[in-house]
């Protein structure tokens, strides 16, 4: 990297037109990020259009500004109302709610916003530091590997799951077989449609998602109105307090979300959402107070929210080197980088390399920007908990309805929310947590998938499974970390 | 000044004229129209109905919403559009696959199923290999298939979607069984062509735009294009014809339709704006720039082209077994 | 509601045994010696080990609880009732009228219940049930561009 390259790349981003589309693009991620129903892939959708009309730059940065927001702005709605914006916020959303239910609702969200930006700005450095190499691996995980991946995902359900286990797998397992529903199988065959066709396209999961945690919690909530919703009663205070620290406190934790983060959101297929439960899993399992999660207890928040934003940024390495996208959005920015004659792949390094040093200083202008921004934005949204709880539950309702309209247009969405709100309901009144299902559904499609389809490749035969190197090596990992302390656990039961 | 006055009466009389057609049919369109996508944001489809939407908006001076209803392999949005009311207010880009969803039994729909208004676009299919493969053609690929039946595989998207068909149906065209190759379902072209490099499977016979990065990356080499002449992207690419022989050519398609029984008068004004949006620069720079393919076809020809597109792709697929 | 354990684990054990006798006609990948029914017959039976498992759980549960179905306290006052009951039934509502309706009348009486049953004074129930959906309109359709149905407005919006 050259002073001039560096010079000229500082031009492209630091003129008046690229600072104002940043902001503009900061409000609409923030506000798209903090409505459930709206995903940071929406914003990202939504935003190219405009983008047609914009050079490179502009372009480029009203996206990774407005999605960088959008993925935090999720944690607002969840924390406060119990309501992912987006599902990257679902991991850690009956942690944050746990906080805020016990007046610590200022923590939550502060760590939900300072680490984000940590975890942003980690996963851009290694962005810039090394996405060639890091690209070239990812481009070496075939479907045996995404398997052994998707596994270990899901593996974080046994973590994850606090209190009873068999409850906990049992609803796993209902999440696995929502996700089951419909004709994208490897078959092509529909299931379970009941010959509807809405149902063809299978469990939309963003209406269950909303259904599963904020119509469950309003139905609860219904039954003792005249109470006033537990946040209210405690103004939120300054949200940055404290946050050093906890940094202090979880330096591991950060650079561990940050770190796993940013290799997920790497993998082509894997974004930030499969990021923020695992990390949130990882957190649990190796915390030195695991009982603590599920509690109200900000590590797993510390370490998922760092997660979910590096992953953002971990996404770009494929899509920059190979034009392969790493998540949603990255496969629409592909298109607006190939629109705006910025043809992702090695040679955008060389022929290109002041827009691309532009993308690197956009990605650290947004994160940064995430500070002031993001601190407006939940003094804002915390007005509505002074609604009065038999004001505010209606509100927030039509809220739902609208974010479960939205992703596909279809009253269908409205009615999946409803159906999944009263299984969660009844779940949770019955002891069977919903967090496992949400992770079930998650992972369903992506593990029969890459099941299938390496069984189609190795003709039927499972040592394929462990023929190749990094699928080798995720087995072992899975079978050390899984299988063994399992055994273990099984066979010093025996005896006594 | 006679002159100049003769001028101004008959630009009078011309917006009299324009004026009484006005208000003879209802001055479509007065509100939003809704495009309906059946694919999900991010894809070639979703990006060429953008384009034509925020085109669209700017000539017929009304916002033109783009909604992806995706889901079902697209008979969720195809549905969409065909339910809609036929009031101008809703039109929908169709896919190749409407041509090929009714065989299979999943919906009733098919190219006769609405108001065709026009083709915008094609992209054959095209015949990609590993960069370090020792495949140098078509024949040496298509050899190697016949010689070890089941070996090499191919992707790039699900089982009996339409790049499977156009493998399968090249196949077939080389008196060569379609399941020598035997299809490894993907979600789409891209985790395909990532499979590919990363040698879980051999070949993915997606269409040219889509390999494109990879392709200029050096990671993936094309062999062949299946269509009647090489494409603007990559001349040096021969077609299917000249490399094996074969009259095989696949493409898939997109265009805008309308829910059947659309007003001529609503359809003539859609199909003027699209005609003009077509020849505009913006959009002939924008597909340029994808790499998509500009094809036009107008409403008859259009009918007529995807009533012969779902005849070849039915017989394919009954080859491959996915009809039965 | 709180349902036993035994009760509990038979209906998933029951789930899981109605799914794995349906998947059994799902048709197989061309070529290959499984297809769509394998996935989902995994689930099942785990489904039915599981649900099983619970049940026999509930069976050795002292004082024979895992076999009652059992109701909160708040369920006896008619009052919380239909208070509770008013959410699903207000969406199911929505859902049923809000394409006839059209997204602002179908919202704003739904709302309008909702407020009155959860106790708000009639005036300003009133109000926040024509203003919030307002608000709505405004963030959705406006700026975000979804589609809301117009229904019966639309013929007062968008006269013709």
């Amino acid at each position: 990297m050259t002073p001039e390259i560096l010079s000229q790349a500082f031009n492209l981003v630091f003129d008046p037109y690229v600072l104002w589309v940043v902001a503009g693009s900061a409000l609409f991620g923030l506000f798209v990020g903090a409505i459930p129903g709206l995903t940071a892939t929406m914003a990202t959708a939504l935003l190219v259009p405009a983008t047609f009309f914009m050079p490179p730059i502009p372009a480029i940065a009203s996206m990774v500004t407005a999605t960088a927001m959008a993925i935090f702005a999720g944690d607002i709605p969840s924390c406060l109302l119990r309501m992912p914006g987006t599902p990257a916020s679902a991991a850690y959303t009956d942690e944050a709610y746990a906080l805020t239910k016990k007046g610590q609702g200022e923590l939550a969200l502060g760590a939900g916003l300072v680490f984000s930006v940590i975890g942003g700005l980690f996963g851009t450095f290694i962005l810039i530091l090394c996405a060639p190499v890091l690209a070239e691996f990812a481009l070496r995980f075939s479907s045996f590997e995404y398997f052994w991946l998707t596994l270990l995902g899901l593996s974080c359900a046994v973590f994850i799951a606090s209190g009873d286990k068999l409850k906990g797998v049992i609803s796993l397992l209902i999440g696995l077989l929502v996700a089951t529903v419909g004709l994208d199988n490897p078959a092509g065959h529909p299931r379970f449609t009941f010959g509807l066709p809405e149902l063809m396209g299978g469990a939309e999961l963003i209406p269950i998602m909303v259904g599963m945690f904020a119509v469950s919690e309003v139905m609860r909530s219904s039954i003792s109105v005249a109470a006033p919703l537990e946040t209210a009663q405690k103004a939120i205070g300054n949200v940055f307090s404290g946050m050093w620290g906890l940094l202090k406190k979880y330096p591991l934790q950060t650079l561990r979300g940050s770190v796993l983060g940013t290799l997920v959101g790497a993998l082509p297929g894997a974004g930030a959402d499969i990021a923020a439960w695992m990390s949130y899993a990882m957190s649990k399992k190796l915390s030195k107070e695991p009982e603590k999660f599920g509690t109200g207890h900000i590590e797993g928040i510390v370490e998922s929210g760092a997660a979910n934003n590096s992953a953002l940024a971990g996404a770009w390495i494929p899509a920059m080197v190979f034009g392969i996208p790493g998540d949603s959005i990255t496969a629409i920015v592909i298109g607006v980088l190939y629109m705006k004659n910025l043809n992702p792949g090695p040679t955008l390094f060389v022929n290109n390399a002041a827009s691309v040093y532009a993308v690197f200083l956009l990605f650290i202008v947004a994160n940064l920007l995430m500070l002031p921004f993001g601190w407006a934005a939940i003094k804002s949204f915390k007005q509505v908990l002074r609604l009065p709880r038999k004001a505010l539950l209606p509100c927030i309702l039509v809220f739902c309805i609208l974010g479960a309209f939205a992703i596909n247009n279809s009253v269908v969405g409205i009615a999946m929310m409803l159906g999944f709100g009263i299984l969660a309901w009844l779940m949770e009144e019955n002891g069977i947590p919903v967090a496992p299902a949400i992770l079930g559904m998650v992972l369903g499609t992506l593990l029969e998938e890459h099941f299938i389809t390496s069984m189609i490749k190795s003709d039927g035969n499972p040592l394929a499974f462990f023929d190749r190197p990094i699928s080798g090596t995720l087995a072992a990992t899975m079978i050390l970390l899984i299988v063994i302390p399992t055994l273990a656990r099984l066979l010093r039961k025996r005896p006594a | 000044m006679t002159a100049i006055k003769r001028r101004h009466l008959a630009g009078l009389a011309a917006g009299f004229t324009l004026a009484a057609a006005g208000t003879a049919h209802a001055a479509w369109p007065e509100r939003p129209i809704t495009l309906i996508v059946p694919w999900g944001a991010g894809g070639g489809t979703d990006a060429t109905a953008r384009i034509i939407g925020s085109l669209l908006e700017k000539e017929l001076k009304q916002p033109v919403n783009v909604v992806n209803r995706t889901g079902g392999s697209g008979v969720v949005g195809h549905q969409a559009i065909a339910s809609a009311a036929p009031d101008g207010y809703t039109i929908g880009m169709a896919t190749v696959e409407i041509g090929m969803m009714h065989w299979q039994g999943l919906t009733a729909l098919k190219g006769s199923s609405y108001t065709p208004i026009a083709l915008v676009n094609a992209d054959p299919a095209g015949l990609q290999v590993r960069a370090d493969s020792s495949y140098k053609s078509a024949k040496d690929l298509v050899d190697a298939i016949k010689a070890n039946p089941g070996k090499l595989k191919s992707s790039g998207t699900g089982q009996g979607g339409i790049w499977h068909l156009a493998i399968a149906g090249m196949l077939r065209s080389l008196s060569v069984d379609p399941a020598a190759s035997p299809w490894v379902p993907s979600n789409g072209a891209a985790p395909g062509l990532q499979d590919l490099v990363a040698g879980g499977i051999e070949i993915v016979p997606c269409s040219l735009p889509e390999a494109r990065s990879l392709i200029d990356a050096g990671k993936v080499r094309s062999l062949a294009v299946m269509d009647a002449k090489p494409a603007a992207l990559y001349p040096n690419v021969p077609t299917l014809k000249a490399a094996t022989g074969s009259d095989w050519t696949l493409a898939a398609w997109r265009g805008i339709v309308a829910p059947k029984g659309l007003p001529k008068d609503v359809s003539d004004r859609l199909l003027a704006a699209l005609e003009k949006l077509h020849k505009s620069a913006e959009f002939n720079d924008f597909m340029k720039q994808r790499g998509f393919g500009v094809t036009w076809m107008p409403p008859v020809e259009f009918a007529a082209f995807m009533e012969k597109s779902s005849n070849d792709l039915g017989a394919v697929m009954k080859a491959v077994g996915i009809v039965k | 509601m709180k349902i036993g354990d035994t009760i509990l684990g038979a209906l998933f054990a029951f789930l899981g045994a109605i799914v794995l006798w349906h998947v059994r006609t799902f048709p197989v990948i061309p070529g290959q010696k499984f297809g769509a029914a394998l996935f989902p017959g995994v689930i099942a039976a785990g489904l039915l080990v599981c649900g099983i498992l619970l049940s026999v759980r509930g069976l050795r549960q002292a004082g024979g609880g895992g076999r009652s179905i059992a109701f909160d306290d708040w369920a006896r006052d008619p009052v919380v009732v239909v208070r509770f009951l008013s959410v699903p039934a207000g969406l199911l509502f929505y859902i049923l009228t809000s394409d006839f309706l059209g997204f602002h009348i179908a919202a704003s009486v739904t709302m309008l219940g909702w407020l009155l049953i959860f106790g708000v004074r009639l005036l300003p129930a009133v109000a926040l049930a024509i203003g919030f959906p307002a608000l709505m309109h405004l963030a959705f359709y406006k700026v975000l561009r979804v589609p809301l149905p117009w229904g019966l407005l639309e013929k007062v919006v968008f006269p013709s």
